[in-house]
């Protein structure tokens, strides 16, 4: 196991390194926005881990990028060199999981050393997020998501080429805009088709339990895996 | 060949505008069908057009480059031919979605449209400039590979951030002043514009200074 990853690390070569990098740039950034925000007073008495939050970001974008842009190249790549389908498919999703995994804990890391540095520059001043608490419980499950969603998203557009992209793109914009929209149209124009559909949203969320939702989206992830590693199966070399 | 060329690039361009009326179409559609059903709040549709347009303009430059350059190249395509096909169609795109979204305005009653007529040329600017910096981008990790784009990425970062706390220095009050002032300069508009058209021409001769020297690698 750890030799197929030592291979593939090899073979992404400084992909690697570049994520960490630009998350750290962020987040300095964004600290730096947050002590501008506190000296000018513009924060309402209270501060944030601005620096982690936009450090996270950028790290989930880079993360899902790499593997759904990479899985195309580097599948053409290696078993064009004689990798077996099903080495490519366990190797790629386990750097995936670690690299991933290790922009959780820089995450992590950042966010404590930015609460210290908050207790020391904002004495007084109230926390407004505990965000440490949501990595520690949420890092795990995000980059077991991220991974998989970001392998299945870049195995469809390796398949179906430009049409796939198109279309996961359309439905990425549909959700970011169009998804606001209609959780405002269940306050806003309730009798509306979106107020409708908006509602019962609602309600079915509100009337299964928690549990079940996180087993449901476990099912949907794993479904994706098997999915992705069914197509990688079949799928032929273009170069 | 000006007509093979306009046959191949017209057909980029039909096909990225196709993409971004239909979406933006789609995503106006959720918004009306949110309640809003009177005719003024067809006038929101041309700021999802600019929205989805800038998304688009971003892949499309993306796909030319890493896909079309070196295909073109290897059929006996000119390099200039193909920079200018480029920077053609995405100025064509823009003009496009400026003009529709326009056209929209001056046709539409209400205070968004007004608004929108007010915004024209701050909108299509932006678009200019997204399409300058996108060429950018993409000529810099030819050149320097991903340390160039991680660095370039940075230094964008730096700029939005630097931005940020020049704008958190002002004070609420100053803000609020500058804001009004700034929207009442009818020139700022011809600024951003001509920001704007000139940074899409400096990354375009940027585009083929670098891409002169451009070898096919497939």
């Amino acid at each position: 196991m750890l030799q197929l990853i030592r291979k593939q690390l090899r073979a992404q070569g400084t992909d690697v390194i570049w994520g960490p990098v630009i998350m750290l740039a962020a987040g300095i950034v964004g600290m730096s926005i947050m002590f501008a925000m506190m000296k000018f007073d513009v924060a309402d008495g209270e501060w944030f881990c601005l620096g982690t939050m936009l450090g996270g970001i950028v790290a989930a974008f880079y993360g899902f990028i790499w593997i759904s842009a990479g899985i195309g190249f580097y599948f053409n790549m290696e078993v064009a060199m004689g990798c077996s389908r099903k080495e490519f498919f366990f190797s790629y999703y386990l750097t995936g999981f670690v690299m991933n995994g290790v922009y959780a804990i820089i995450m992590a890391i950042m966010c404590i050393i930015e609460n210290a540095l908050g207790r020391m520059l904002y004495p007084g001043m109230e926390n407004d997020i505990d965000l440490l608490y949501y990595i520690i419980r949420g890092g795990i499950p995000a980059v077991v998501v991220l991974t998989v969603i970001g392998g299945f998203c870049g195995t469809l557009v390796l398949r179906y080429g430009k049409k796939a992209f198109w279309v996961l793109w359309a439905i990425w914009m549909v959700l970011c805009l169009g998804g606001p929209r209609i959780s405002d149209a269940v306050s806003d124009a309730p009798d509306s088709v979106f107020g409708k559909i908006g509602t019962a949203v609602e309600v079915l969320l509100e009337s299964v339990s928690v549990n079940i939702w996180i087993l449901f989206g476990a099912a949907i992830v794993l479904a994706c895996g098997v999915a992705d590693f069914l197509m990688l199966r079949r799928q032929q070399v273009t170069m | 060949m000006l007509k093979a060329n306009i046959r191949f690039w017209g057909r980029e361009v039909l096909g990225y505008l196709g993409i971004t009326l239909v979406t933006a179409a789609v995503l106006w559609m959720i918004y009306a069908g949110a309640g809003s059903n009177r005719l003024s709040d067809v006038a929101v549709m041309p700021y999802y057009i600019f929205i989805v347009g800038a998304f688009v303009i971003i892949m499309e430059i993306c796909s030319y480059f890493q896909l079309y350059f070196s295909l073109l190249l290897s059929m006996s395509v000119t390099r200039k031919s193909v920079i200018g096909g480029f920077m053609t169609g995405t100025t064509v795109m823009i003009l496009v979605l400026t003009a529709v979204a326009g056209i929209l305005w001056y046709l539409l009653p209400g205070d968004i449209s007004e608004g929108g007529k007010i915004l024209l040329p701050f909108i299509a600017g932006g678009l200019l400039v997204v399409a300058a910096v996108t060429i950018l981008i993409n000529t810099i990790g030819i050149k320097w590979g991903k340390r160039g784009i991680v660095s370039f990425f940075i230094l964008i970062l730096c700029i939005i951030g630097g931005g940020i706390v020049g704008v958190l220095s002002c004070g609420r009050a100053k803000l609020s002043v500058i804001m009004v002032t700034v929207s009442d300069l009818v020139g700022l508009r011809a600024v951003v514009l001509g920001t704007g058209v000139l940074l899409l021409i400096v990354s375009g001769a940027v585009a083929a200074a670098v891409m002169r020297k451009y070898e096919v690698r497939m």
